[in-house]
């Protein structure tokens, strides 16, 4: 067996002429919970499809659980979870129908606890119809069905939208209860970065359908430091300075983030005349929002 | 699965009652006015274009709930394989389709069946069994174009109209619609898969797709083509159908009237009893036979030619012929109380056709209904195997009878004289096979007939000969040719054989499909099609370059050897249409 939930070869998939996936290589391993973040557009949804063989790739290879993803098998599909933005349930069904078919799919593992904890936080009507629930009830029960069907790799595609606070805290406790007691594996993809950071043991950051950075948040935050610095003129020019991803100038004090900053980057600004320069780390999602809208940087100063 | 199964019943079971219903109390309403059981084709073709539409409404509405992406993979990411998917979500739309189409149907049967007041045949519940098969079929139509990539889905959809087309009857039609169902419900698997727009991941499945999405091409070009090219040609204003149309062509020797016509015919001579005839054609009156028909009854056909009934209204009875005992079963008109049967001696050699005046044409035999003693005589009587194919029609003092072989001419009396002879006055052998026969032109000379046929069916715009035939008959019944002509097509050669040159073998499969199961129609005798050798070259170098396409298409999308080998025959057999269907289909690597 693979040690690896997910491996993608130098996959590519082009939408006509642009690359929605762009030669990614991907080895995500067994168990633990992998958020993968992007900007729209940076090809998270479009992996998810290909991951579970509903959209070819224009090339590279894929596995999901060591089987090609276009070779996918009920069997194989047993194992793996999935729950999209949308939460998408059959509208005209009962809760009590859609609930009863999804434990006879799912009898030989099903999980009534982990259903149990997660539904919980909604008071649904087992003759209740899916379409007359609203988003947030209805989030909560397709979460509670993916969960109860004890999947060994659980794929989430924003599944948090809609959820109030109480039930947003059970359900990461059960998606983090679940991948250590159960040794699932959960690929985590959501815009909540304080989620992130709560979930995931790697942060994968995709940009226009290429790996910008894979290892643990904790990590990727300190790559990434914000410079205070004092310069009574104009400053450094951008592209002087390798790594630079955010600059903005608030109040005549320049703001820099940088990315893997240089350790002679303060006497680099002190060069250019700085009078005071100060360091310091930031928070994960400022570091992320960061890193994403390095490319729609403000003017130079 | 039967979950999923129980689910979509669920999901349509109050529009199937609905529905239902509606069609209950149609059926309810029509059965006060007439006899359903007995009206003509064209009723129960446009009833069957109805069920048909409203499974290829209900299959694109289901099948289009589940095509966007995100309804697609919460449908197929499940353990079930996908077959077993569709089998469980069609199967629930299909139950509940069938059920709105076959129950009130089952009920009217049933419900005459009790009563008695009208006659239900064995052929009427295969009736209701081909309702239900075309709406099914139009649900699998339905939920393939809503599933299959739209470059080719419509395409494949083409053939699907076969029942259309097809000249099956009875039991053989059902055979027939069956075919079609079950062939769209495979290609409707082939395309029931994760992705939904790459080319099926089966062989099989992709060869059917081909094979079917190149039918559709070839009906395509052949139909559409030629509607396109006489479109233009019209246009243009020199259509031979626009105006005054050429000298010695096929659609003036069709709308000529008929003493020009027989002129026409007789100006090959110049002798002195042609130019006796052609003063007589002058003066006398043309009598035109009337054109063959189309179809003629068949013991077990579902629907009927027209209806086969007719009233005494003298004894306020109605007639109804079963084709299960092959007599006439009698319904008082004031109480609907059975009143026996009734039958001619020697039975019916085949369904009878009611036709103007009393009369019914049954295969071989003319009979008429006698209101004085309530019985059916029998007039004339053709000799064994030979069937009547048009009216009979008066000549001046005769009766003209067609059959399938030879016009035969009665004295009128014959109609009259149940007990009398039926010996005919002359027998004209046909000049050609019947179903090609367009028109029959007679005059009565002082010593016999003139009679022309024009033998003109599939030539105004086919590939068929045509030609111009002038009998003479003597006073004493014997007939000799006078006088031929060939009638020149007014269509271009290449486009009167384009099923040919485009795909001969796909016009053979055409044919083939359309003809199967047909039974004895007379109307289906024509002249063999003579195809000129150039127009075989002409396919032959079109299929040639048309896999020479395949063989650079395939190249360039990097297909495999044998995936572009097999495609490159494929193409070499059936010409530019597998071509079109390569083009649209874009097989990838892994196909």
């Amino acid at each position: 067996m693979s040690g690896l939930a997910i491996e993608t070869r130098g996959l590519t998939r082009r939408h006509g002429r642009k690359h929605a996936l762009d030669n990614l290589d991907l080895a995500l391993p067994r168990g633990g919970i992998h958020a993968i973040v992007g900007a729209n557009g940076a090809g998270k949804s479009t992996l998810f499809r290909i991951l579970l063989g509903f959209l070819s790739p224009s090339g590279g290879e894929v596995f999901v659980l060591g089987r090609p993803s276009a070779a996918l098998t009920p069997d194989d599909r047993r194992r793996i979870g999935f729950v999209n933005e949308e939460h998408t349930l059959p509208g005209w069904a009962t809760v009590a129908a859609v609930l009863a078919m999804q434990r006879r799919l799912y009898a030989d593992r099903w999980d009534a606890r982990a259903f149990d904890t997660v539904i919980a936080s909604f008071d649904l009507s087992p003759a209740q119809r899916i379409g007359q629930l609203s988003r947030g009830e209805r989030a909560g029960f397709n979460l509670a069905l993916a969960l109860g069907q004890a999947p060994e790799l659980l794929i989430l595609d924003e599944p948090t939208l809609g959820l109030d606070v109480v039930a947003r805290r059970r359900l990461l406790d059960a998606l983090i209860e679940g991948a250590s007691a159960e040794d699932r594996t959960v690929i985590y993809c959501s815009h909540q970065i304080e989620e992130v950071e709560r979930l995931a043991d790697t942060l994968v950051v995709l940009e226009r359908g290429s790996l910008r950075n894979f290892s643990a948040p904790d990590d990727f935050r300190e790559r990434i430091t914000q410079w205070v610095a004092n310069v009574p003129f104009k400053g450094p020019p951008p592209d002087a300075m390798p790594g630079l991803l955010q600059h903005r100038k608030i109040d005549g004090v320049h703001h820099y983030m940088m990315l893997d900053a240089e350790p002679g980057f303060a006497d680099f600004l002190r060069g250019h005349g700085a009078t005071s320069v100060q360091t310091m780390p930031v928070p994960l999602d400022r570091a992320v929002d960061a890193f994403l809208t390095r490319n729609h940087a403000g003017p130079a100063a | 699965m039967f979950e999923l199964y129980k689910a979509e019943c669920r999901r349509f079971r109050w529009w199937a009652l609905g529905a239902g219903a509606l069609h209950a109390g149609i059926l309810l309403f029509f059965d006060r006015m007439v006899d359903p059981l007995q009206q003509p084709a064209m009723i129960y073709e446009l009833v069957a274009a109805i069920y048909a539409g409203a499974g290829v409404l209900l299959g694109l509405f289901q099948a289009g709930s589940y095509a966007r992406i995100n309804q697609w993979m919460a449908l197929l990411h499940r353990p079930l394989s996908p077959r077993r998917v569709l089998i469980a979500v069609a199967g629930g739309s299909a139950t509940m389709l069938a059920a709105a189409v076959l129950v009130p149907i089952l009920l009217l049967l049933i419900g005459h069946g009790l009563i008695g007041s009208r006659f239900v045949d064995a052929r009427h519940w295969l009736l209701g069994l081909s309702g239900m098969l075309i709406a099914l079929t139009g649900l699998m139509g339905g939920i393939y174009a809503a599933l299959s990539p739209r470059r080719y889905g419509w395409l494949v959809l083409i053939p699907a109209l076969l029942p259309t087309a097809s000249m099956a009857v009875g039991w053989a039609a059902i055979v027939v619609q069956t075919g079609v169902l079950v062939a769209l419900a495979l290609l409707v698997t082939s395309a029931f898969k994760p992705d939904l727009a790459e080319p099926p991941r089966t062989i099989t499945g992709l060869a059917g797709t081909a094979l079917t999405a190149a039918m559709g091409a070839y009906l395509l070009l052949v139909v559409a083509g030629d509607l396109v090219f006489q479109t233009l040609w019209i246009t243009t204003g020199t259509h031979p159908l626009n105006g005054v149309p050429p000298r010695g062509g096929v659609t003036e020797a069709t709308r000529a009237d008929g003493a020009a016509l027989i002129e026409a015919g007789l100006a090959g001579r110049q002798d002195n009893r042609a130019r006796l005839w052609r003063e007589q054609v002058r003066l006398s009156e043309i009598f035109e036979v009337p054109p063959t028909m189309k179809w003629l009854p068949v013991r077990g056909e579902l629907t009927n030619v027209a209806p086969m009934e007719f009233d005494d209204e003298r004894r306020g009875t109605r007639w109804t012929f079963s084709h299960d005992d092959m007599r006439f079963h009698g319904v008082r008109l004031s109480d609907g109380a059975a009143l026996g049967t009734l039958d001619v001696p020697g039975g019916f050699d085949a369904p009878p056709l009611p036709i103007e005046g009393g009369h019914l044409i049954a295969g071989g035999s003319l009979l008429g209904f006698d209101a004085d003693d309530g019985m059916i005589h029998r007039s004339i009587r053709l000799p064994a195997g030979e069937t009547i194919v048009a009216r009979p029609s008066t000549a001046g003092t005769a009766l003209a009878v067609m059959s399938d072989r030879a016009l035969r001419l009665y004295d009128v009396r014959v109609l009259d004289e149940s007990a009398g002879s039926d010996a005919p006055l002359a027998t004209v052998p046909l000049p050609g096979p019947v179903g090609s026969l367009m028109r029959l032109d007679l005059i009565e000379l002082l010593d016999g007939y003139l009679v022309s046929f024009t033998y003109a069916r599939d030539g105004v715009d086919g590939p068929a000969d045509a030609w111009q035939q002038i009998v003479h008959v003597t006073g004493a019944g014997t007939s000799r040719p006078v006088a031929r002509r060939t009638l020149t097509p007014d269509f271009p050669f290449v486009t009167r054989f384009a099923p040919y040159w485009i795909s001969p073998a796909l016009k053979v499969a055409r044919d083939l499909a359309e003809h199967a199961g047909s039974g004895p129609v007379p109307m289906a005798q024509r002249t063999p099609v003579k195809i000129p050798l150039s127009i075989w070259i002409a396919a032959g170098l079109l299929a040639a370059l048309s896999a020479a396409v395949v063989a650079l298409l395939a190249r360039r999308w990097r297909l495999g050897l044998r995936a572009s080998a097999a495609w490159m025959l494929a193409t070499l057999a059936l010409g530019p249409p597998m071509l079109f269907a390569f083009w649209l289909i874009r097989p990838n690597r892994t196909a």
